[in-house]
């Protein structure tokens, strides 16, 4: 494994020599505020390389908001085309619990059917993930998510304050990186800095965790479809897809028919869509079989805890914290989800179990 | 099949609904290739006698002139359709219903204003049956385009019943709450890109609300973020107050 300590300068340097090679998207400050979004490098002293969370997460680039599929005219006869842009980019500056939201879109999108459009952005696409601290909203370590061992070309670690990174080439095109890259030898105490990093980040969460153990989860929400606990954090709750939308592992889409005026062309495309908002289960003839905004709430939490959990091995979290850090009624899952233990325990204890 | 014919009629408002519709330059020249206009105060001087298979309506109905005149309308049109907030809710001119009509016409006109013709502001679907309706202030061109694809295709044309926040966290915007603002996007219906947001803006609801907002949610929302009542009444009126009123008489009529 190879092991390269850079300083901040020659992070940037790094970002600077990449860009002329290939498209470099990394997270900048929005708005001047504390909020940040993935966009294209122009300046690599913009790059922001220490912050929290994006308001979108880095899937946008491989699975965009709105994706033309199908280019059809009747020009000479019918004729329809896929229609797919791909280009090689890499996308720097993502976390842990982004790289875990990518891979499980790998999963999920080449399961029954292969996305294409997925897979060919993916396989374009070289990422350097760097290591972050978690504010009051993350909650990554319950998701055992602080970390991870795939999913990256090169991985940079802060040391020193952020003054420095350990950079760590997981491929052949993060060694090619490394080997662009100016910097020193990473010592013993360097290493000692890489693992105290991940203890910090557990120990920055040790009062925001769920009160059980990832992969117990299936089993406890098993028998409670009924529980009140949907109904009660349903009332708060705005139907407004904020969480779908802002989800590094959600990828429901529609299908919609964008016909141009001439009649004799159009495109078919897909759009976003998130399974809170309230015609989501709509089906023909205009019957809603998630009508009620308590049945979508605990839909969306099935989907993430337990539904996908049991089909792919995995939660369909990342602990990334965005659905809460962007919901206005403060729907935090950390939240839910211990609400949904405390009442299986009441349950347990009215059985005298 | 023949061309269907077109036309725009306007009622109590600016009239930029009407104009949306001329503003979409690009596309004006397919536009008559899939209708024909044959009356449209703002863009032709002709008028027809004939019945019109697609008529428009743009402003509220507000005196007793637009009444009778949107009643003759009805009988002329096959398809009625109300374009912009003022036609589908009544728009701004509901504001004035926080007062009386006398007192209205009088902080308008002044002594002037009892020669005045004004009735309570009402959408057009409150007078007569309407077909559809394409909300927003004003409606947006490429929706307008849109809906009128899916009409002359014999589809049933659809609005998003979501709300703003949805395009707005699309565009990667930092939340208006955050901005010390607040914002009628979490109860608002989306459609028109969040524009009002995206230009630094607070989303003042005018296409009005999805099918079912959750209210209680957003008093507890904008008090959390210090908005007295009143305030948030205030909110409410700009766009909705016909909505409301109409809601609370829907209620009323439940119980």
């Amino acid at each position: 494994m190879a092991l390269l300590v850079m300083s901040e300068d020659y992070v940037r340097a790094l970002i600077g020599k990449l860009m002329k090679e290939t498209r470099v998207v990394a997270p900048h400050v929005r708005e001047g505020r504390k909020q940040w979004q993935f966009a294209d490098v122009v300046d690599p002293g913009r790059v922001a390389l220490e912050y929290v969370s994006t308001i979108l997460p880095p899937k946008k680039y491989a699975f965009p908001t709105e994706d033309d599929l199908v280019h059809w005219r009747t020009e000479e006869g019918f004729s329809a085309e896929p229609v797919l842009s791909v280009e090689p980019l890499v996308l720097f500056g993502v976390h842990p619990c982004d790289i875990y939201g990518l891979e499980s879109l790998d999963i999920s999108l080449t399961d029954t059917y292969v996305d294409p459009n997925w897979v060919a952005r993916r396989r374009a696409m070289r990422i350097v993930g760097i290591d972050c601290l978690p504010d009051e909203w993350c909650f990554c370590s319950s998701m055992k998510t602080c970390s991870v061992s795939s999913g990256y070309d090169l991985f940079l670690t802060p040391i020193n304050n952020w003054s420095e990174y350990v950079a760590e080439a997981a491929t052949g095109a993060g060694a090619a990186m490394l080997a662009v890259a100016e910097g020193r030898e990473a010592s013993s105490h360097d290493l000692a800095q890489m693992r105290a990093w991940q203890n910090d980040k557990l120990a920055r969460q040790r009062d925001r965790r769920i009160n059980t153990e990832v992969n117990d989860l299936p089993l406890h929400f098993t028998g409670f479809a009924d529980s009140v606990v949907w109904e009660r954090w349903s009332r708060k709750c705005y139907s407004c897809g904020t969480c779908n939308t802002t989800c590094p592992t959600c990828f429901c889409f529609d299908v919609l028919d964008k016909l141009k005026l001439s009649l004799d062309e159009g495109y078919r495309s897909r759009v976003w869509d998130g399974c809170m908002l309230e015609d989501f289960a709509v089906v023909a003839p205009h019957e809603n079989f998630r009508e009620e905004r308590h049945e979508r709430l605990r839909h969306r939490f099935y989907r993430k805890y337990a539904y996908l959990y049991t089909r792919y091995g995995r939660p369909y979290c990342s602990g990334c914290g965005r659905c809460v850090r962007q919901c206005l009624a403060d729907i935090d899952p950390v939240k839910v989800i211990n609400d949904l233990l405390t009442e299986a325990r009441k349950e347990a204890a009215g059985h005298g179990l | 099949m023949a061309k269907p014919t077109a036309a725009v009629f306007s009622f109590t408002g600016c009239e930029g609904c009407s104009l949306a519709i001329l503003e979409c330059e690009k596309e004006l020249l397919d536009v008559v290739k899939l209708v024909d206009f044959v009356e449209w105060r703002e863009a032709m001087s002709e008028r027809t006698e004939a019945m019109i298979d697609l008529g428009f309506i743009d402003g509220a109905i507000s005196t007793h002139h637009d009444e009778k005149k949107i009643r003759q309308v009805r009988e002329r049109v096959r398809m009625l359709i109300s374009i912009g907030a003022c036609a589908t809710n009544a728009g701004v001119n509901a504001l004035k219903h926080r007062y009386g009509l006398r007192e209205v016409k009088e902080i308008v006109y002044g002594e002037a204003g009892a020669e005045f013709d004004t009735i309570s502001a009402r959408p057009v679907h409150a007078v007569v049956p309407v077909e559809f309706e394409i909300p927003g202030c004003p409606i947006q061109g490429e929706e307008f385009l849109r809906i009128v694809l899916d009409i002359v295709q014999g589809k049933q044309p659809r609005l998003p019943n979501y709300p703003v926040c949805v395009e707005c966290k699309r565009k990667e915007n930092v939340c208006v709450f955050e901005k010390g603002m607040i914002c009628m996007g979490p109860v608002a219906r989306a459609g028109c890109g969040a524009d009002c947001p995206s230009y630094g803006a607070w989303c003042e609801a005018c296409r009005g609300f999805v099918d079912n907002p959750n209210d209680e949610a957003h008093e507890e929302v904008l008090t959390k973020y210090g908005v007295t009542s009143e305030e948030l009444l205030q909110r409410y009126d700009i766009f909705c107050a016909y909505e409301l009123e109409e809601r609370k008489s829907r209620q009323q009529g439940q119980r």
